[in-house]
């Protein structure tokens, strides 16, 4: 009885949640998998690499799934686990857990070039970051996801996955270039202007299967009532052009938080380029949608074209959607594709081992495209238990003797880095969702009102909003007379002040927009517009109801929740730390409290991160072009490594990495939990010979163990994956 | 007081331990911070077609759309146009500049002045993107920038420092576009505060710095001997370089506190004075490329307000930039570029301001250009090119053109596409003196 409660108690430190997947049993195609493998290398007369020990596993199984290295805590727990099929259930916990979602994202986030300030307003790309987030976590099959963006229309507030098409509004000829390189790994861009020059597409061809998605426009989202209301200004004789231009500007003020939220599907037909230069063709032809390879789509009337090309584009029978996913996953968890590259297929194009690629696409069908299942079946073959091997050379077959040793991306650098200073390094950015949560939600609820605010009230409102615009302008006139005196003076500043002046009239104008608004809606008949006015009002003034709706949320830290696992974590930190007196308690409290606003994992924070963030330093993606990350040394990184100051803050006392080094007590005990906690294994003798030989030479230094910790982190035994 | 003048000692300590322990010796050192590869001055420049007029370009960025009319082609006859906007006689004849321009007046005799901009959209993402790189922005390529370029043919000025670098705060500039990422540009947010992470954090002594890199070198010899691969020997390079950039007399290109206080003064005390002033110190210092931007020129509202403010802010810089380079003998072999994504309208809208025109002006100082000229015309009333129209990629050619850039050599991005500097344009070369 005792020993079956310690392993479950150790199962459950693993990760953090035990719930394990339990999922499809893929342990003979594992095995399958390793005698594919086998075959392969008795062929060409090599041998698999070494088993590795359950270190390397250890760490490498957690970058791998979760995109990071593993606890303190979860290193020992695995390490001492007594249990034949620890490796098998460490996969599953992984899998399960919050981590893989995050972990994924990144993955996926770059390959569909997902960026928070994608467009115009945030509000399309947030929710479409969202969706992305929730196929993983809900483990949606990779068929249906892409199926779901493919074929995405509606405003946000229907779907996020609209996201999809707005990210290249106005670009519809790149978005079925990128469209067939991720989904079809096939290039066809430079058929964009002219026959491919190194594959079989023709220009036709690809305006053929242009045809299909070239209608998905990114747009505005405006009101029924909102049109009217135009018809009616612009129709109105009694009003002067000034007074038009005016009111038709208050009405696009009123929906501007609604920007680029919709996508519909137009139906003009696509054209030749004018300067069509190949005999299939003339000039300005009218082009009818048609597929490039695979089962001919029929299209009527009455056809949906972006649900028919979506159910094309990702039925099992596309002869290349299945091959292209399965290799893809197949490289995250190996570091090289059966095919190489992994997007650009011709019909030359070999497998390293086409035995096993087309047992991977059976698999993936027969798992109905389960990401999870079929990962799952990979990590738990032996070939990804063997040595890495240190490198493959661009161009060469590579067969998987082990999986190939590489750096790890930004996102595994830093997300580890959040492992050694967060306590709960999975936790989600709350104040980033909660504020994106609000945003959503008010602008959802802006869509509705202006949608039922009859056309005479909003006409109502923007006559009054002219009429602000009308004031301000009188007020220009006054500025610009007082800023004409102090130029004259060189008074620098008068002339700042005029600058407030003028920001501040800008302001003004919004108040006026959203309480003119606000009013109209007051007025209208409608029963349901003053029930959304009370709700957006939050518990404010319904006056603010409106300003909510147009305006930023604003989020306060004071309002997250702290759940009892979460106090009871602090207060046992406390402990560690020796914090008794109250404020002192309060102020951990408060620094745990936010600490997820810097500290949180790579998914968790804007995408991509901010320019010279951490992350964009070490090569994450820019997420304009498709996988645009890179992994090369930079000096920059060496600098930040040695000198920046979000590195330091490993050190900081409050870190999990430095209670963690207060809790050992004895020096040989302190150097074993570095080691853990940053490779994942205890030190060999010559590595804690450097340590104590340095402790010996330091031993008057009040901060040697910050100057080894950092030292030990700028390694590169640290930023790659054995 | 270099704090890591004793960093070889405490080497010397490591690479005790290193051997003795692990039986290795530490990683040889390599020779270029940024780049990884030696030139010499001027080296790797014969690739260039033809002679170039200017070493370097200092590119001023007027971001959001310059209002034309308020600054580079007023049109004093017609007051329905400038609205409260005056025109000013300048240092040249015939060339006359707005009112809000006084300092930069008195240099015209060194400019073209390009009043027949023409670009192809009036929207300022793909505008801005147009005018940096030529082409049109696509989602599955991005195109370099013309430091990109420069460095991509002719190598850094100074190995020691990067070869272009950007002041400014734009998260979409092109930067290198699809050539090697160490064409890129330098990214500054602050001229203030010089380059980031090139001092050891506060309290960090010099043995406390060469302890951390003595237990970093220790515990990874045996991983570089075991995973010698090239990247793993990159990563060791780039620390060893970063320590030699940390110890080089080239840092201080990027401080501009050695500045006198008056012309640091005379720049301007904002941003876009002083990265004018670090654009300078770069240029000294060998860096070829160089690019400050100032933002918010989208003035649809309240233009007359808001762009004579502008103004003073650039013609401050400007003016002091000018004076400064002329005065050290650069005026000749830079080119002060000032250009825009588009201009603005005629029209003054019910706002009291100007909405996006796909119709603008341009300037260039020095460099080799010829002074005390305008080229090309609007119509009188400011709504179209008139005579002379130049496009997007024939400016950036003639900015190709000066710096001796092979117009006409294509290079294969990764995806084997073609691409050449500028697209094809034609660089006005009746433009250089």
């Amino acid at each position: 009885m005792k020993t079956k409660f310690l392993l479950l108690s150790i199962a459950s430190v693993l990760v953090g949640f035990a719930g394990g997947a339990a999922g499809a049993d893929t342990t003979a195609a594992s095995k399958q998998i390793d005698a594919l493998l086998a075959q392969s290398w008795k062929k060409q007369n090599i041998q698999g690499n070494t088993l590795v020990g359950d270190e390397v596993f250890l760490r490498r199984a957690y970058l791998t799934v979760v995109g990071r290295i593993p606890t303190l805590d979860e290193t020992k727990a695995f390490l001492t686990w007594q249990s034949p099929q620890k490796r098998t259930k460490l996969v599953d916990n992984l899998l399960a857990s919050d981590g893989y979602v995050h972990h994924f994202f990144n993955f996926w986030a770059d390959v569909l070039r997902a960026q928070s300030q994608g467009v115009g307003d945030s509000t399309t790309s947030l929710n479409y970051l969202n969706f992305i987030r929730q196929s993983l976590r809900e483990n949606k099959p990779y068929d249906k996801f892409a199926r779901e963006l493919v074929s995405a229309e509606g405003t946000c507030f229907d779907t996020g996955a609209i996201g999809y098409y707005m990210r290249d509004r106005g670009m519809p000829l790149d978005n079925i270039a990128n469209t067939v390189r991720i989904f079809l790994g096939t290039r066809v861009e430079c058929a964009q202007c002219h026959d491919h020059p190194f594959d079989k597409w023709t220009e036709k061809q690809f305006y053929e299967m242009a045809a299909f998605t070239h209608n998905m426009n990114g747009t505005s989202y405006r009101s029924k009532s909102d049109a009217d209301a135009q018809k009616i200004i612009r129709e109105d004789k009694s009003l002067d052009n000034e007074t038009k231009d005016l009111m038709r500007q208050a009405l696009t003020e009123a929906f501007r938080p609604l920007r680029d939220t919709l996508v519909t599907q137009g139906k003009a037909a696509l054209k030749l380029p004018a300067i069509y230069k190949y005999a299939n063709g003339k000039p300005n032809d009218v082009v009818q949608a048609s597929v490039m390879f695979g089962k001919p789509v029929s299209l009527s009337k009455e056809s949906n074209n972006i649900q028919e090309f979506g159910k094309w584009l990702t039925s099992a029978e596309n002869p290349r959607f299945t091959t292209i996913v399965a290799n893809r996953l197949w490289k995250k968890v190996f570091g090289a594709g059966l095919y190489e590259p992994v997007d650009e297929m011709t019909d030359s194009s070999a497998a390293s081992n086409p035995e096993l690629m087309q047992f991977l696409e059976k698999q993936m069908i027969a798992m109905k495209y389960d990401m999870k299942a079929y990962l799952r079946m990979l990590l738990n073959t032996q070939a990804f238990a063997r040595a890495s091997t240190k490198e493959v050379s661009p161009g060469t077959p590579y067969y998987f003797q082990g999986p190939v040793f590489r750096r790890m991306t930004a996102e595994q650098v830093w997300d580890s880095m959040v492992t050694l200073v967060s306590p709960a390094p999975d936790q989600p950015n709350w104040m980033a969702r909660e504020r994106e949560k609000r945003d959503l939600e008010h602008r959802k609820n802006l869509a509705g009102l202006l949608e039922k605010t009859e056309a005479p009230l909003l006409i109502e409102a923007s006559k009054q909003v002219a009429e602000a615009m009308r004031e301000q302008n009188r007020g220009f006139d006054q500025l610009r007379k007082e800023l004409d005196e102090a130029r004259a003076k060189d008074d620098k500043e008068k002339s700042k002040e005029i600058q407030r002046k003028l920001n501040d009239s800008q302001r003004i104008l919004r108040e006026t927009v959203s309480r003119c608004f606000y009013e109209a809606a007051k007025k209208s008949g409608n029963k349901e517009i003053q029930a959304a006015l009370a709700a957006a009002a939050g518990g404010g003034s319904m006056e603010m109801a409106m300003m909510n709706m147009m305006g930023d949320s604003r989020v306060d830290i004071a309002e997250m929740p702290m759940d009892d696992k979460t106090m009871s974590r602090i207060k046992a930190e406390e402990q560690t730390l020796g914090i008794k007196d109250p404020k002192s308690a309060k102020s951990y409290e408060n620094y745990q409290r936010s600490l997820h606003q810097t500290w949180s994992r790579a998914a968790e924070l804007p995408s991509p991160a901010p320019r010279g963030h951490f992350l964009r330093e070490f090569g994450q993606s820019d997420r304009e072009i498709i996988e645009n990350a890179n992994d090369e040394a930079s000096v920059p990184q060496a600098l930040t490594m040695m000198n920046g100051s979000t590195v330091s803050q490993l050190t900081s006392p409050w870190s999990v990495l430095s209670m963690n080094l207060k809790k050992a007590e004895k020096t040989e005990d302190k150097i074993d939990a570095l080691f853990l906690s940053l490779y994942s294994r205890k030190p060999k003798p010559a590595e804690k010979t450097i340590f104590l030989q340095a402790l010996e030479t330091y031993a008057t230094s009040k901060t040697i163990w910050d100057d080894l910790v950092l030292g030990a982190l700028s390694t590169q035994r640290f930023l790659f994956i054995e | 007081m270099n704090p890591l003048n004793n960093e070889l000692q405490r080497r010397q300590f490591m690479a005790g331990i290193a051997k003795t322990a692990l039986g290795v010796g530490l990683m040889p050192v390599t020779e270029h911070f940024f780049t990884g590869k030696a030139f010499a001055v001027g080296e790797g420049s014969a690739t260039a077609k033809q002679v170039p007029t200017a070493r370097n370009v200092i590119f001023l960025y007027m971001s959001g759309g310059q209002s034309h009319l308020d600054t580079w082609d007023p049109k004093p006859e017609n007051k329905t146009v400038m609205g409260a906007t005056k025109a000013i006689k300048t240092s040249a004849d015939g060339v006359q500049i707005s009112e809000y321009l006084p300092r930069t007046a008195k240099f015209m005799h060194h400019a073209c002045v390009i009043n027949s901009m023409a670009t192809n959209t009036a929207a300022h993402e793909p505008a801005n993107y147009f005018m940096h790189t030529s082409f049109g922005p696509r989602s599955t390529i991005k195109h370099p920038g013309m430091g990109a370029w420069l460095s991509m043919f002719q190598g850094p000025g100074n190995p020691a420092l990067p070869p272009y670098v950007y002041v400014g705060n734009d998260s979409r500039h092109p930067g290198a576009g699809f050539l090697a990422k160490k064409h890129g540009p330098l990214m500054v947010n602050n001229p203030e505060a010089g380059l980031q992470n090139v001092k050891p954090q506060k309290g960090v002594t010099e043995d406390r710095f060469a302890l951390r890199r003595e237990i970093s070198q220790g515990l990874d010899a045996e991983f570089q001997h075991q995973f010698d691969t090239r990247n793993v020997k990159a990563y060791a390079d780039s620390y060893d370089d970063a320590v030699r950039l940390m110890r080089s007399e080239d840092l201080r290109a990027f401080d501009i506190s050695q500045e006198p206080d008056d012309l640091r003064k005379a720049y301007g005390k904002d941003t876009f004075g002083q990265g004018c002033l670090l654009a300078r110190r770069l240029v000294e210092h060998g860096v070829r490329f160089v690019e400050v931007s100032l933002g918010s020129w989208d003035t649809h509202v309240a233009n007359f307000i808001n762009t004579p403010r502008l103004c003073d802010t650039l013609d401050t810089a400007l003016g002091a930039l000018l004076g400064d380079l002329e005065r050290r003998g650069l005026l000749g072999s830079t080119m002060v570029v000032v250009t825009s994504e588009f201009g603005r309208t005629p029209k003054i809208n019910q706002n009291q301001g100007r909405d996006h025109y796909p119709v603008f002006s341009t300037v260039m100082f020095g460099g080799g250009i010829k002074g005390g000229i305008k080229y090309g015309k609007t119509t009188e009333d400011g709504s179209g090119v008139a005579e002379d129209k130049v496009g997007v990629p024939e400016f950036n050619a003639t900015i190709g053109y000066a710096l001796g850039l092979p117009l006409d050599q294509v290079i294969y991005s990764p995806s084997r596409r073609p691409f050449t500097v500028a697209d094809k344009g034609q660089p006005l070369t009746h433009l250089f003196a």
